[in-house]
C-alpha cells in the first residue's frame, strides 16, 4: 500500500513536471518562417542574387533575436542558370497554378517582366514597402531605376542591379593591323563622337579577316534578347512613343538594321547560322582564343563569366579586349547601349509579404549589393555604393560606368517581349538567307500588327 | 451475359474509363472551349466566337508550318520509323541472335536517354563551330566548319528524331519476323527463293499488320511530337523547323518573354486533334484494322 502511494506521488510529480516544461516550451517556441525565393542568372557569376537574400536573413534574425522576438526567418533561395525562357516558363506555370505552396514569396527577374506579371495579378505592389523603408534604404537609389520598375504608376519591384551592354573588340588584332596604342585607346571616344560608325566596324572586321587574324569578323549573341533594339537607335530610329505609351515600328531604321545583319553574313563576316551557336562558343571566340574580332551584343557581366567559367585571367582581358558603345549606323543615328535592370518582387500569393519586404530591404544593403556587383560585374544601384571602397576600387566597373550616360531601356510595355522575339527571329531569317531584309521587314510588320493591334504605331 | 457479369465488366472498365475521362476527354473539351477565347496571361475566359479560326486563315506563317509538319512527319516515318526499322529488324533477325541482340540494344540506347541529354548531345555533334564533333572532323580533313542546323534544318530534325523513333518499329517488326513459322522460309528456300525474294514475298506480307499498326501509331505520334525540335533548333532558323504542335506550344510558352497566347494556341491544338482523328479514321478504314482485330475465321491450332 505504501509502495503504491509512493508510485502515485512520483507519477503525479512527473505529470506536473511534463506539463510545466511543455507549457513553457510552447510559450517560448520559436516560430520559423520559411521565405522561398526564386532568382536567376542565367550567367553563373550572378549567384549573389540568391545568396544576398540568405545573408539578409542572417541579419534579420540577429535583429529579431535582439528584439526578443520569437520569429526566425529561413530563406530557401533558388538560383536558376539554365536560360531566361525556361526560367520564365517555370514562373508562369507556378503562378498559373495559383497554389501558394508552388509560388515563391520573392521572385527576381528583369524589369521587363513587370507589365505582364503585374497585369496578371501575380505581383504585390511594392509602393507601401518602399515608402516604409524609404529613409532607411531606398532614398539613395538612382531615380531612373525606379522608373524601370514602375508600371501604371505603381512600383512593382525593388531594383536589384543595372548593367551596361557594349561592343567587345580585340585590341591585339587592331594592333596587328597597325593601330597604335593611342589609336586603340581613343576608339571608344570616336564611337561616342560618331567618328566611327557601324560601316567602319565592318571595314575593320573585314581587314582582320583578310589578314587571317580571325575566323569571323563579327559575332553576336545566339539567343533572343533586348540587345537588338540598340541597332534601331543606332540607325536613328525609335521603338517606343512615350507620349502615347505605344510601341513603334520605325520602318526605315528597322530596314537599315536588317540590312546591316544581312550584309554581315553576305560578306562572310558573321556565320549564317549565328543564331544556332551556343553561348560558350561565342565567349570562346571573342575572349578566350580571339577567333572573332567584334562581339556586337556584349554585356558587362560577360567579363566575369570569362574569368569564372573559362578561368581566363583578368590581366589578359584588360590587355586584349576593349569595349565601346554600339556605334551609330549613320550620322543621324545615336551611339547607345541598353540596360535591363533586374528587380526583386514580392508575389501576390506570398503569405509573408512583410518579412519578404524586410529581406529585400536588407539584401539591398550597400555591402551586399557590392558583393553582387563585384562577382557579377554589375553597376551600382545606389549613390552611396559608388563611394563604397570595395566598389570604387573595381577597375572594370569604373570603366564600364563611363557608358552609363548613353543608356537606353526597353519600355515597360506588355508587348516588349513579343517585339524582342520577332525582331530576333527576323534577324535570324535574314542571316540564314531565308528572307531578304525587305521581306523580313514586311513579315515583322505583319506579325507586330497582328499581335499588338492598336498598341503599335508604324512610321 | 447476365446482369452480374455486365456489372463486373463495367467495374473492370471503370478505371480506364475514368483515366480517359480525366486525362483526355476533359482536357480536350477545355482546349476546345479555350480555342474560342482570347485567353492570355490574364487567364480570363473571354469568348470571341470564331475570331481565332479567322486569324488562322490570315496567319501567313501557317502554310509554311503545315508544309514543315507534313515533311517532318512523313519523311521521318518513311525513312526511319517504318523504313529503317524494317531494315534493322530484318538484319537483326538474319544475323546470329546474340549479335542481333547487341545491335538492338545499341539502337535502344537513345530511347533510354532523357530527351534533354539526347538533345544536348546532338547540339554538341552539330555545333557550327570547330568545337562540334562533326565539324572537328571536317576541319581535321581540311574543310571549313559547316553550319549543319542552319543549312540543313529539316534534315537535322528528321535524322535526330528518326534515330530515336526507329527502335519502336524495330522491336515490333523483329518479334513479328521471329514469329513467322520457319516452315514458310524453308519452303521458299526449297523453291529457290533468294533472301530478297523471301523478304519481298514471305516476310513482308506476313508482317503486314504490325507494319500498318506502326505506321498509324507513329504518324499520330510524330504529328504531336516536338520536344527534340524544341531542344535542338527551337523551331528555327526562322520557322524552318517549326511544326504545328511546336507552333502551338510557342504561342503559349515560347519566345524570350513567353508569348502567353493561350487562346490562339488552343485553336491550333484543337485543329491538330481534329487532324489526328481524321488520320486515325482514314487508317482504320484504309488499313482495315477491324479485320485485324476480328477473330480469325479458322482456328489454326
Amino acid at each position: 500500500m505504501a509502495g503504491m502511494s509512493r508510485f502515485k506521488v512520483w507519477f503525479a510529480a512527473v505529470v506536473v513536471l511534463t506539463l510545466v516544461v511543455g507549457m513553457g516550451a510552447l510559450v517560448h517556441a520559436q516560430q520559423v518562417v520559411t521565405i522561398r525565393a526564386w532568382t536567376v542568372g542565367p550567367d553563373t557569376p550572378a549567384f549573389y542574387r540568391a545568396e544576398n537574400l540568405e545573408l539578409a536573413a542572417e541579419r534579420l534574425n540577429r535583429i529579431l533575436e535582439a528584439a526578443g522576438s520569437d520569429i526566425r526567418v529561413e530563406v530557401e533561395a533558388d538560383f536558376w542558370t539554365e536560360s531566361w525562357d525556361s526560367y520564365r516558363r517555370r514562373a508562369i506555370l507556378a503562378f498559373e497554378s495559383g497554389d501558394p505552396s508552388s509560388i515563391p514569396d520573392i521572385i527576381n527577374s528583369s524589369h521587363l517582366d513587370i507589365p505582364i506579371w503585374a497585369d496578371a495579378g501575380w505581383l504585390a505592389p511594392m509602393d507601401p514597402y518602399i515608402e516604409r523603408y524609404w529613409d532607411m534604404a531606398y532614398q539613395d537609389f538612382f531615380p531612373h531605376l525606379w522608373d524601370a520598375v514602375s508600371y501604371n504608376g505603381v512600383r512593382w519591384g525593388v531594383p536589384q542591379d543595372i548593367e551596361v551592354r557594349m561592343v567587345f573588340f580585340r585590341k591585339d588584332h587592331l594592333a596587328a593591323l597597325g593601330w597604335t596604342p593611342e589609336e586603340i585607346e581613343d576608339l571608344p571616344r570616336r564611337v561616342r563622337d560618331k567618328e566611327f560608325l557601324l560601316d567602319d566596324l565592318i571595314d575593320v572586321a573585314k581587314q582582320m579577316q583578310d589578314a587571317g587574324l580571325v575566323e569571323w569578323g563579327v559575332i553576336h549573341r545566339p539567343t533572343a534578347g533586348p540587345d537588338f533594339f540598340q541597332f534601331i537607335v543606332a540607325y536613328g530610329g525609335e521603338y517606343y512613343d512615350p507620349a502615347t505609351g505605344k510601341l513603334v515600328l520605325d520602318r526605315d531604321a528597322m530596314l537599315e538594321t536588317l540590312r546591316f545583319f544581312h550584309r554581315l553574313t553576305r560578306e562572310g563576316l558573321t556565320p549564317e547560322g549565328m543564331t544556332t551557336w551556343a553561348w560558350p562558343s561565342v565567349h570562346q571566340a571573342i575572349a578566350i582564343d580571339g577567333t572573332a574580332g567584334f562581339q556586337i551584343t556584349g554585356g558587362m557581366w560577360n567579363w566575369n563569366e570569362w574569368q569564372r567559367d573559362f578561368g581566363h585571367p583578368e590581366e589578359d582581358l584588360f590587355e586584349n579586349v576593349g569595349f565601346f558603345l554600339i556605334p551609330a549606323g549613320r550620322p543621324e543615328g545615336t551611339p547607345n547601349q541598353l540596360g535591363q535592370p533586374q528587380a526583386y518582387m514580392i508575389t501576390s500569393a506570398s503569405q509573408n509579404k512583410d518579412l519578404a519586404a524586410l529581406l529585400i530591404m536588407l539584401a539591398s544593403d550597400v555591402d551586399l549589393n557590392t558583393n553582387h556587383a563585384l562577382e557579377g560585374a554589375k553597376l551600382a544601384i545606389r549613390q552611396s555604393q559608388t563611394a563604397f571602397p570595395r566598389f570604387a576600387e573595381a577597375e572594370f566597373l569604373s570603366q564600364a560606368a563611363t557608358l552609363v550616360p548613353d543608356q537606353i531601356f526597353l519600355p515597360s510595355h506588355p508587348g516588349s517581349g513579343f517585339y524582342s522575339t520577332v525582331l530576333y527571329e527576323a534577324i535570324g531569317g535574314v542571316e540564314v538567307g531565308m528572307l531578304t531584309p525587305e521581306m523580313a521587314l514586311q513579315q515583322l510588320e505583319m506579325r507586330l500588327r497582328q499581335q499588338l493591334g492598336d498598341d503599335l504605331i508604324v512610321r | 451475359m447476365s446482369r452480374k457479369s455486365k456489372l463486373f465488366v463495367a467495374l473492370l472498365l471503370l478505371p480506364s474509363l475514368l483515366i480517359t475521362l480525366v486525362f483526355y476527354f476533359i482536357p480536350a473539351v477545355m482546349t476546345a472551349a479555350m480555342s474560342f477565347t482570347d485567353m492570355d496571361y490574364r487567364l480570363s475566359w473571354n469568348f470571341i466566337g470564331w475570331d481565332n479560326f479567322k486569324r488562322m486563315a490570315q496567319d501567313f506563317l501557317l502554310p509554311r508550318i503545315m508544309k514543315n509538319t507534313l515533311v517532318y512527319t512523313f519523311a521521318t516515318l518513311a525513312l526511319f520509323n517504318v523504313g529503317f526499322s524494317v531494315v534493322l529488324a530484318l538484319v537483326t533477325s538474319f544475323v546470329p541472335e546474340r549479335t542481333g541482340r547487341i545491335f538492338q540494344a545499341l539502337w535502344l540506347l537513345p530511347r533510354f536517354t532523357p530527351p534533354i541529354v539526347y538533345g544536348v548531345m546532338w547540339m554538341w555533334i552539330l555545333d557550327p563551330t570547330r568545337n562540334g564533333l562533326l565539324n572537328s572532323l571536317v576541319v581535321a580533313s581540311g574543310g571549313r566548319p559547316v553550319n549543319w542546323i542552319a543549312q540543313y534544318p529539316m534534315a537535322t530534325i528528321v535524322i535526330t528524331n528518326g534515330i530515336i523513333g526507329v527502335s519502336f518499329g524495330m522491336i515490333i517488326f523483329y518479334s513479328a519476323i521471329k514469329s513467322i513459322p520457319r516452315e514458310f522460309i524453308w519452303a521458299a528456300e526449297a523453291d529457290g527463293a533468294s533472301w530478297l525474294q523471301q523478304v519481298r514475298h514471305v516476310t513482308l506480307p506476313l508482317i503486314r499488320w504490325p507494319l500498318l499498326f506502326v505506321t498509324a501509331y507513329q504518324t499520330l505520334s510524330l504529328l504531336t511530337s516536338y520536344e527534340y525540335i524544341l531542344i535542338l533548333t527551337e523551331g528555327g532558323p526562322f520557322f524552318a523547323t517549326t511544326v504545328w504542335s511546336l507552333y502551338a506550344y510557342n504561342l503559349a510558352f515560347g519566345g524570350y518573354f513567353a508569348n502567353y497566347e493561350f487562346g490562339y494556341g488552343a485553336t491550333l491544338s484543337i485543329v491538330l486533334v481534329v487532324l489526328g482523328t481524321i488520320a486515325s479514321i482514314v487508317y482504320w478504314r484504309v488499313f482495315r484494322f477491324r479485320e485485324m482485330m476480328s477473330e480469325p475465321k479458322i482456328e489454326v491450332m
